[in-house]
């Protein structure tokens, strides 16, 4: 039915009125997310008793037919970044602190991939194949654990303690994760903090292990621990920020761009997840706090500590001392008094961290990260990812930063970093054989690396930038945590700055009291003549 | 010493005002402005700036006042430097305070300052408190540097903090010394109760005295 203009507008104005008034009635409801238009349990496709996770996807697909060619496209499936500036990063090809590269354990990387398993070589990138849609789209929260357990994912991959502790949870609580596929595949929605969680809450070895600002504590989190997050604050789940178009999300590490926003959103633009997209530069009532945002990142004073939510992040990895086996020649865990691991054959020593401090740098949004093969550093400390920025090239800010050191094994002949080959069913393949020097090599050959035979260990840094885990403001950094005689001097360690209130003039302190002293001396001295000259005087 | 004296009006009640206020505002902004530098922990940074801020706000408002003051009543002539007994004036501080001779001038209502006072008033008012107000103003308004064109200029917060803190410490030593001088009258008190209530005793000239 076709109408004329004069009939549409009257009938928009009900529509509106009426639209409004549900609006206003589910406000409290749909708090910030949108009502579905698409009820799954409903669809005839997903009226099946899925024994296979593939299945699932193949369901999915029938109505979603170009959701697998857009999944392709984007890092999440690629594992590959190609930066502006030509650098090509992406977790498939640069290293990092904790299991070290992925060329030669593909395998086992395979069970964080969205796809079903991933090819042994991936030097020529990863092939577009079936996408797993449930790893994000599944919204029981519990789809996670048949994923990893059914793809027969390495238990240390998750489980710092090979599980250990968690079959003891299930001994004394029962099997917590009971949902049949086809009830996950009925209630798939939008992503959650849960769904996006289950990997990167548990990247690094355990929860909250890689980043310390990201952990299963954000899940529901208290006030206290994310303002943004939580229900009593603005009730955001990842996507709030980190949306997303054709699937291609928002705010990858990658590049940072952060560091020169200083725009509110623009719908013209897209989504950018910045603090300043929503807040703008000037956020604050006090306006001498507004006029340090030009070098202090947000993040540097609302985020004053890290892994604030009962979760502790990595500090160290020893894998040096990894390979250790028991009596019975089997690997073994030690647990430290709060129940973490810290000694396993499978990783070496592990230290944690709860309530960190952040170490503050100048950061211009260049993140430069490091291939396999990496060079050592010989006269110290090897960096595995370099943090670009100074004070004068009037763009970086001073943002706050996790760093954990690694003991990571290297080649003592070309002095780089060696990659390890830790999966798999070989011997040559460290969480089965424990051999260091066969796990490298083949480790160095996936990687295209040589490797001499001849190994050390060495000790690297990785630093993290912290952008979740805002606290509210009230715990925010005050003036006096980086000014003042009493404060803690919290950015004496930041190169090219003057902060006021933190002596950092000696000489002009020096010789300022001097001419104070002697000019006091002068005039008491003065003073003294006059009163001694006065006193002869009246003695006469 | 009987000489003749005479109360004459010397300090009007606004610069009275103003002295006991800018004191006041100066030493409560040298507590806080040291404070602020690191030296040591009082009120709190974040007290200190703004204690010191405000203060710094009252004490331009009273130089507006005072400036205006002194162009509109002439008083700014008393601050004009002048070589007539400046040798006799310095000579004294060195040698007849001591031997307990006369004081080699006294004030009037044409001249209130000795030609030495005359000096060291007038570098406070044309140096110091100048190089203190144009560090300080910079200082407060760091943030729009980049809008006035300064930093392109290659300004930094580290030389001007550096300027103040100078500045800062020049006008301690002003204080130490007036504070020293003002008790060289005849009496310790004499021209601190001068300054309180105006009036200031000054031996009557033997030629312009009345004849008995």
């Amino acid at each position: 039915m076709m109408l004329n203009h004069s009939e549409r507008l009257p009938l928009a104005g009900w529509r509106f009125f009426l639209a409004s008034l549900l609006l206003i009635g589910l406000l409290p409801a749909v708090a910030a997310v949108a009502a579905p238009t698409a009820d799954h349990s409903q669809f005839e496709v997903l009226q099946f008793p899925f024994t296979d996770i593939e299945q699932i996807n193949t369901a999915c697909v029938a109505c979603h037919n170009v959701a697998e060619d857009q999944l392709h496209k984007t890092i999440h499936w690629q594992w590959d970044a190609v930066l502006e500036n030509g650098e090509q990063y992406g977790k498939l090809n640069v290293i990092n602190a904790y299991h070290p590269n992925v060329a030669s354990n593909s395998e086992a990387c395979g069970s964080c991939h969205i796809g079903f398993g991933l090819a042994k070589k991936l030097t020529d990138g990863i092939a577009p194949a079936a996408v797993d849609c449930l790893a994000c789209h599944d919204t029981s929260g519990e789809y996670f654990y048949f994923r990893f357990h059914q793809d027969g994912a390495e238990c240390a991959m998750c489980h710092d303690d090979g599980a250990a502790a968690m079959k003891q949870r299930v001994k004394e609580q029962g099997e917590k994760y009971t949902l049949s596929l086809t009830a996950m595949a009925q209630s798939t929605g939008a992503t959650t903090t849960a769904t996006c969680g289950s990997c990167h809450f548990y990247d690094g070895g355990a929860d909250g292990a890689k980043h310390g600002d990201l952990d299963s504590s954000l899940i529901q989190p208290e006030f206290a621990l994310d303002v943004h997050m939580s229900a009593d604050g603005a009730n955001f789940s990842c996507s709030s920020c980190h949306q997303s178009v054709d699937h291609q999300l928002f705010g990858s590490r990658y590049e940072a761009h952060s560091v020169g926003d200083d725009q509110g959103v623009s719908a013209l633009t897209g989504a950018r997840a910045t603090c300043v997209s929503c807040h703008g530069d000037r956020p604050m009532q006090d306006d001498k706090l507004n006029d340090h945002t030009d070098v202090i990142a947000c993040q540097t004073c609302h985020i004053p500590t890290y892994a604030r939510g009962g979760v502790a992040t990595k500090t160290l990895w020893n894998w040096s001392t990894a390979g250790e086996l028991s009596r019975s020649k089997r690997p073994k865990v030690e647990l430290n008094e709060a129940g973490r691991v810290s000694y396993a054959s499978q990783k070496g020593n592990m230290e944690y961290g709860e309530n960190l401090k952040p170490v503050y740098r100048w950061f211009n949004g260049d993140m430069v990260f490091k291939a396999p093969g990496a060079d050592v550093n010989a006269e110290g400390v090897t960096l595995i990812n370099e943090i670009q920025g100074s004070s004068r090239d009037g763009i970086s800010k001073i943002f706050p930063f996790h760093q954990i050191t690694s003991i990571l094994p290297y080649d003592t002949q070309s002095d780089q970093l060696m990659p390890i080959n830790l999966v798999g069913r070989s011997r040559d393949a460290y969480w089965n054989g424990y051999d260091w020097k066969k796990s490298l090599k083949v480790g160095a050959k996936a990687a295209g690396v040589e490797f001499s035979g001849d190994f050390d260990f060495t000790e690297t840094q990785m630093s993290w930038a912290l952008n979740h885990m805002v606290a509210p403001k009230e715990q925010a950094l005050s003036c006096n945590a980086c000014h003042g005689k009493g404060s803690v001097g919290l950015l004496d360690d930041v190169e090219g700055l003057y902060i006021p209130g933190r002596l950092q003039h000696s000489w002009l302190d020096r010789y300022g009291v001097l001419a104070l002293i002697l000019t006091f001396l002068g005039v008491a001295g003065h003073g003294a003549l006059r009163a001694y000259f006065g006193w002869r005087r009246k003695q006469q | 010493m009987s000489a003749v004296t005479e109360r004459i009006y010397i300090f009007k009640w606004f610069e009275r005002f103003w002295h006991w206020s800018q004191a006041l505002l100066i030493i409560l902004m040298a507590i806080t402005g040291f404070e602020i530098h690191g030296s040591y922990s009082l009120f709190g940074f974040q007290s200190a700036i703004d204690i010191h801020v405000y203060s710094a706000w009252i004490l331009i408002v009273l130089w507006v006042f005072t400036i205006f003051w002194h162009l509109t009543t002439g008083e700014y002539k008393h601050y004009i430097p002048t070589w007539q007994g400046l040798v006799q004036q310095i000579l004294y501080y060195m040698q007849g305070i001591f031997t307990g001779a006369p004081h080699p001038f006294h004030p009037s209502a044409k001249a209130k300052h000795n030609p030495l006072q005359r000096i060291a008033y007038l570098m406070l008012k044309v140096m110091m408190i100048p190089l203190i107000w144009a560090s300080g103003l910079l200082y407060l308004f760091y943030s729009d540097w980049a809008a006035l064109g300064l930093v392109q200029l290659g300004l930094t917060l580290e030389q001007v903090a550096v300027v103040h803190v100078i500045a800062a410490f020049l006008l301690l030593l002003f204080l130490i010394a007036h504070l020293y001088l003002i008790t060289t009258g005849a009496t310790v008190l004499q021209f601190t109760k001068a300054m309180i209530t105006g009036w200031e005793d000054v031996p009557v000239d033997p030629s312009e005295q009345p004849k008995p």
